[in-house]
């Protein structure tokens, strides 16, 4: 088991070398000249030569590699070209509303959709089971950017009980939490639904097989049969999928973090690219990256912990 | 043995299996004893409801299974009309142990196998409303199972996963959990027919050592004739959810009534003089769903009269203790049948 994860986290690092190798090659996917696309028509040659300076856009590619990867192995991403913040200032302080919205809204999705699914599995045919397939189908089926302007049209226009701007952090806890409610239910209703079915699915097969009939044959719970003997197998692919969903739920975050007009990383990602800030691009991918590859990471790590075959793999 | 009270007896057991608008019937009017301590062998190709025969007894049908009519009674208790949570009370893993085609499946991939033997041996324990017991009660217990069934170092092996052991030893660890003291019938469906040569015939003495140490009746089900003819005391021969011949394990294998028992012994290997062809049975196994009029084996029979067309032939008695369901047997009397 330690072996297995000691090499899967030294995958990461081949694996962010890469990432940081196409961020870094955007720049010259850029039309133009980075610094005058990045100030705009108006800028006097002295500023858009600064510029160059300040970015080492005259050196040679390879030494500007260099200094890119430089500058992230010690934590600095650059400045903000418009702010003249750091980015890594802007990031620490956008990242703790994103990541409270991924894991508020997965987790709680998860939990749910994995619940409702096995249950489903378990009651084939019941109507509790038909409620569950509409249900999972709609949330499939509604993009989030959808659900989120229904959210606000219900419970802010129409019924004003719940906020719909920021993130509530002057209002302490319950603050926080109000704000949350909304965009984490809008980024984790398509979620339920899709986590749902597939432990449905998957659950379907396993109470069909050989080992479940054996614990029916020597009469076990039927309680544990369900929620432990069959469960345990039939998560498997769910936590895989979660791991994999996350780069999903930044994208979707985006769009929510508009829409609720939350400062998280999604929002600061799109002002920047809206902005023509490159450097605050940059870092907010590199970050959204790592968050992606962590959660595979995490994904990989508690995928072996359910199933005791991988670590032979 | 009893003849008065046999432990299980079935009678007249007749079940379809519906899809759609389909009805399959997997058994038909199958009647039968197995006596205490009894090997029974039910043999027959695929799909003649030998399987189907042991799910019903342990009461673990699929959904489109429905009993149309028929008794099946264990003990002098009425099986099918118990309740499922009797079932799994007083029944199911203790009295009656089913042990199960693959191995390789048998067991669950993601739980130690002491964790399952324990969870088992607990429950278990709970439904015979025994004193609670501690976690090493139970762990030793499932040491001395293990060890019953000649595994190794059963302590270290608890702690191993299925897929660490070898498909032999997985059907061991079932035979362990499936056989104790209190064990009346064990259900072995085709329980060596994934294994090798080698480890088939190991298993299946364990099997007929363990069942006679603590006087276990089974009903062994096998495709194999040879594997049944060293471990069983009687034979049934099922063909399209009918019993086609019943009796002693020398009568069935010395003297076979029914043309189709006669086949199928006829089509062993071991059983014909070097040299000589082996019988294929022309033509296959009529659909369930589209069974032909009269005898269902009849379009194959070699032997096959008018009679056998039109009409359904019973299960009678050819000679004490030796039954057959064809025409052909009192006109032909002893005479030994030959295919080839």
């Amino acid at each position: 088991m330690l072996k297995y994860i000691i090499k899967r986290v030294l995958w990461v690092i081949p694996t962010l070398l890469g990432v940081l190798i196409i961020l870094f090659s955007l720049t010259y996917l850029m039309p133009g000249d980075p610094a005058s696309a990045m100030l705009g028509p108006r800028a006097t040659p002295e500023l858009v030569e600064e510029l160059n300076n300040r970015l080492h856009l005259n050196e040679n590619m390879p030494t500007r590699l260099g200094y890119y990867l430089l500058g992230v192995v010690k934590g600095d991403l650059g400045t903000s070209v418009w702010s003249g913040h750091s980015v890594s200032s802007l990031i620490s302080s956008s990242l703790p509303h994103t990541a409270l919205l991924a894991v508020s809204s997965l987790g709680v999705a998860a939990v749910i959709g994995v619940f409702l699914g096995a249950f489903s599995a378990i009651r084939q045919n019941s109507p509790i089971s038909r409620f569950v397939t509409i249900v999972s189908l709609l949330g499939v089926a509604v993009p989030d950017f959808v659900a989120a302007l229904l959210l606000v049209l219900l419970f802010c226009v129409k019924f004003p009980i719940l906020p719909s701007i920021g993130a509530g952090t002057d209002g302490g806890i319950l603050g926080i939490a109000t704000h949350l409610i909304l965009p984490a239910t809008a980024l984790g209703i398509g979620w339920v639904g899709y986590l749902s079915r597939l432990t449905r699915e998957s659950m379907v097969d396993v109470l069909d097989s050989d080992y479940i009939r054996t614990a029916k044959a020597f009469a076990l719970p039927q309680r544990s049969i369900a929620y432990v003997y069959a469960l345990k197998n039939a998560i498997i692919p769910t936590i895989t999928v979660i791991g994999l969903g996350v780069g999903k739920l930044l994208g979707g975050a985006v769009f929510v973090e508009i829409i609720f007009n939350r400062p998280g990383l999604g929002k600061m990602i799109v002002d920047a690219v809206y902005a023509r800030d490159f450097p605050v691009v940059q870092g907010g991918i590199l970050v959204a990256t790592i968050l992606f590859v962590l959660a595979n990471l995490l994904a990989d790590i508690s995928y072996g912990f359910v199933n005791p075959q991988i670590q032979y793999d | 043995m009893n003849k008065e009270n046999p432990l299980l007896e079935v009678s007249n057991l007749t079940l379809d299996y519906r899809l759609g608008k389909k009805r399959m019937r997997a058994l038909d009017r199958v009647s039968f004893q197995l006596e205490k301590g009894e090997i029974l062998g039910v043999a027959g190709e695929s799909g003649c409801g030998k399987s189907t025969l042991g799910l019903s007894i342990i009461k673990l049908l699929p959904k489109i299974a429905e009993i149309k009519r028929g008794e099946i009674l264990f003990e002098g208790r009425d099986l099918l009309n118990t309740s499922e949570n009797d079932m799994n009370r007083k029944i199911r893993g203790q009295k009656i142990s089913m042990i199960f085609q693959n191995p390789q499946n048998a067991l669950n991939p993601v739980f130690t196998i002491g964790k399952q033997m324990t969870d088992i041996l607990r429950a278990q324990s709970k439904y015979k409303n025994k004193k609670m017991r501690s976690s090493r009660f139970f762990r030793d217990q499932a040491i001395g199972r293990l060890k019953s069934t000649g595994i190794a170092d059963p302590s270290a092996r608890l702690s191993n996963y299925p897929y660490e052991f070898s498909g032999g030893m997985k059907q061991r660890v079932m035979i362990g959990m499936a056989l104790s003291s209190g064990t009346s019938l064990l259900l072995a469906d085709e329980a060596t027919t994934a294994l090798d040569v080698t480890i088939e015939a190991q298993i299946n003495r364990l099997i007929s050592d363990l069942a006679a140490q603590y006087g276990t009746s089974v009903l062994y089900v096998s495709h194999n004739l040879g594997v049944l003819a060293e471990l069983a005391d009687r034979i049934m021969i099922m063909y399209a959810g009918r019993i086609f011949e019943m009796g002693t394990t020398t009568d069935v294998f010395d003297s076979p009534s029914h043309p189709y028992s006669a086949a199928l012994l006829e089509s062993l290997p071991s059983r014909q003089a070097r040299g000589k062809r082996l019988l294929s049975i022309p033509g296959i196994v009529p659909p369930l769903d589209n069974l032909p009029q009269g005898c269902s084996f009849h379009p194959r029979c070699k032997f096959a009269e008018d009679i056998c067309k039109r009409e359904v032939p019973p299960l009678e008695q050819v000679t004490d203790g030796h039954f057959s369901a064809c025409f052909l047997d009192n006109k032909r009397g002893r005479k030994r049948l030959k295919w080839i």
